[in-house]
């Protein structure tokens, strides 16, 4: 026992001597930091939960305010949204969704991609709400070509902070068995784990982007052999952050996990209804390497607090 | 001692925590107010929608004596979905699904808002028939999940979940033929939720949407009054 605890004790100040390095010798100041600030699953939460154990949580203006306050203090910030928008709340029923894309551009959303619920009103009832979002739904592993919405979609974009060059691309969740036929039409769903390689590839190579993000509804994992992001990350190369939906799943901080080459993927997902805020820093010395990454989740806290 | 077990315990975290590839050179603290600032153009837009929706979302539909909640092999809220759906329609039996019910409802007054979040989706009522073999499928679902909403018959199974009866409230020969009317959601018949018993079978529309059918009942009804009763029975053969 008293061998292990030296043991231990011996290797973890080795990490701590060799971390101190780096910053004495590049200095703190130089650093360029992109902040990714993300969501998942809103399903149409517009305002706070009124009751049960999430009373008082989320709400757009709330969620817009922490958003202003971040955007105040950091200069490179990214704004994401994981799918789900639609369906939860009479505002999906009445209104099909145009509020909650009139309050995403409002907010500065730079992307978002397809859930499987922004289908709920069919191919025709998201191309309605289409021209109340001024940014656009990315998706690499959707064909549109055989629907109303051929053309509609890009399965990337890339966006440059500061002299740092972020590409971002959309990954969906299967269609078929999850969503009446009637609703997704001939849209045709591509395996994801290759389309994704593809564009990461395309992005990290031929874009040169210092940051490759995929915005996936694939779902955290699963109990059976599902495509999912634990398993997207695995089998993944040229990745650095996945962004997540579908299973809900409130995470606290990114998962850290290792791609084919060896090299590290974080997934992220911030649970449902706009309760959590993900924020994601990446850090970048000057000549545009990654150096180190912060994550968390911030609570859109609303609660009265008494006592 | 005590911190320095603290010390190794951080340590150990650290040291699994950190990346191979990111050397960490700093930590990072962050003070959140813990009063959320709220942006007011966020609420102005917001405002015309919600006044627009809320008279009707506060509508005070009916009253349930007890609450409706969740739960296996039956509840309360399945039982109240299935009951009401059930009257629509001559079927036999109605089953739903209990992912699909998407909220519980208290004890006082039933809000037509309330429906809503019960009830989100689009779905209407269909009414198709199954022969013996697949509703025997349909019986094993429900007591392999544990149970399932349903109304119109009841089951009596042991506790190992072999169903030793069922019967509905309205016989059906199918010695001679004659198949089982089943009222359930478009979603649910065209397989949804694993119901492959449901599918490609010849859908008939009842009319109207699941929620509307809720909202219509409420409308009707004064109070509420839905219990456990002893459609799933589970006996002990000892």
């Amino acid at each position: 026992m008293n061998k292990r605890r030296t043991f231990i004790k011996q290797s973890s100040l080795g990490v701590l001597g060799i971390s101190l390095l780096p910053q004495i010798s590049i200095g703190r100041n130089r650093d360029l930091k992109i902040t990714i600030l993300h969501t998942n699953d809103m399903h149409s939460h517009i305002h706070p939960f009124t009751s049960g154990n999430k009373k008082g949580l989320g709400g757009m203006a709330q969620r817009a305010g922490i958003i202003n306050n971040i955007r105040k203090n950091e200069e490179h910030v990214l704004l994401l949204d994981a799918g789900d928008i639609f369906q939860g709340t009479p505002y999906f029923n009445f209104y099909g969704g145009e509020l909650e894309f009139k309050l995403m551009s409002q907010m500065r959303y730079d992307a978002a991609t397809l859930g499987n619920h922004d289908f709920d009103n069919g191919l025709e009832g998201l191309e309605k709400q289409l021209p109340h979002a001024n940014f656009p739904f990315l998706i690499a592993n959707y064909d549109f070509s055989d629907t109303i919405l051929k053309d509609t979609f890009q399965a990337y974009k890339t966006f440059n902070k500061g002299g740092i060059k972020i590409g971002v691309f959309g990954i969906g969740i299967e269609l078929k068995d999850l969503v009446p036929k009637h609703l997704y039409g001939s849209t045709i769903y591509k395996e994801p784990i290759k389309q994704a390689n593809h564009y990461a590839n395309l992005l990290k190579k031929k874009e040169k982007c210092n940051l490759v993000i995929c915005l996936s509804h694939l779902g955290l994992k699963y109990n059976n052999n599902k495509v999912s992001d634990m398993i997207l990350a695995t089998q993944s190369h040229d990745i650095d952050l996945i962004i997540g939906g579908h299973t809900h799943t409130f995470m606290k901080e990114p998962l850290s996990m290792l791609n084919l080459e060896g090299n590290e993927v974080l997934i992220n997902q911030v649970g449902w209804g706009g309760i959590n805020i993900g924020k994601v820093d990446f850090h970048f010395s000057q000549n545009g390497s990654l150096k180190k990454v912060f994550g968390r989740s911030i609570f859109v806290n609303n609660r009265i607090r008494r006592g | 001692m005590r911190l320095r077990n603290y010390i190794i315990y951080v340590a150990v975290f650290l040291f699994y925590a950190c990346s191979p590839n990111y050397i960490l050179q700093s930590s990072h603290h962050e003070l959140i107010e813990v009063k959320t600032p709220i942006d007011s153009t966020i609420l102005a837009i917001i405002k015309p929608y919600q006044e627009s929706i809320e008279d009707q979302m506060n509508e005070v539909l009916s009253y349930t004596k007890n609450n409706l909640n969740k739960g296996k092999p039956q509840s309360t809220i399945g039982n109240f979905v299935t009951d009401l759906c059930l009257n629509y329609t001559d079927a036999h039996l109605c089953v739903m699904n209990n992912g699909g019910l998407r909220t519980t409802i208290n004890k006082g007054n039933i809000t037509r808002g309330k429906i809503y979040e019960l009830m989100p989706f689009e779905n209407e009522l269909v009414v198709l028939e199954l022969n013996k073999h697949d509703y025997l499928v349909l019986l094993s679902y429900i007591i392999k999940r544990g149970g399932e909403p349903f109304s119109g018959i009841t089951i009596t199974m042991d506790e190992k979940g072999n169903i030793i009866n069922n019967s509905s409230s309205s016989p059906v020969d199918f010695e001679n033929g004659e198949k089982i009317k089943v009222i359930t959601s478009d979603y649910l018949a065209n397989g949804g939720d694993k119901m492959s018993f449901f599918k490609d079978k010849k859908q008939k529309k009842v009319g109207i949407k699941l929620r509307d059918a809720i909202i219509d009942y409420c409308e009707k009804t004064d109070t509420i009054d839905v219990k456990i009763d002893d459609r799933i029975k589970i006996i002990n053969n000892e």
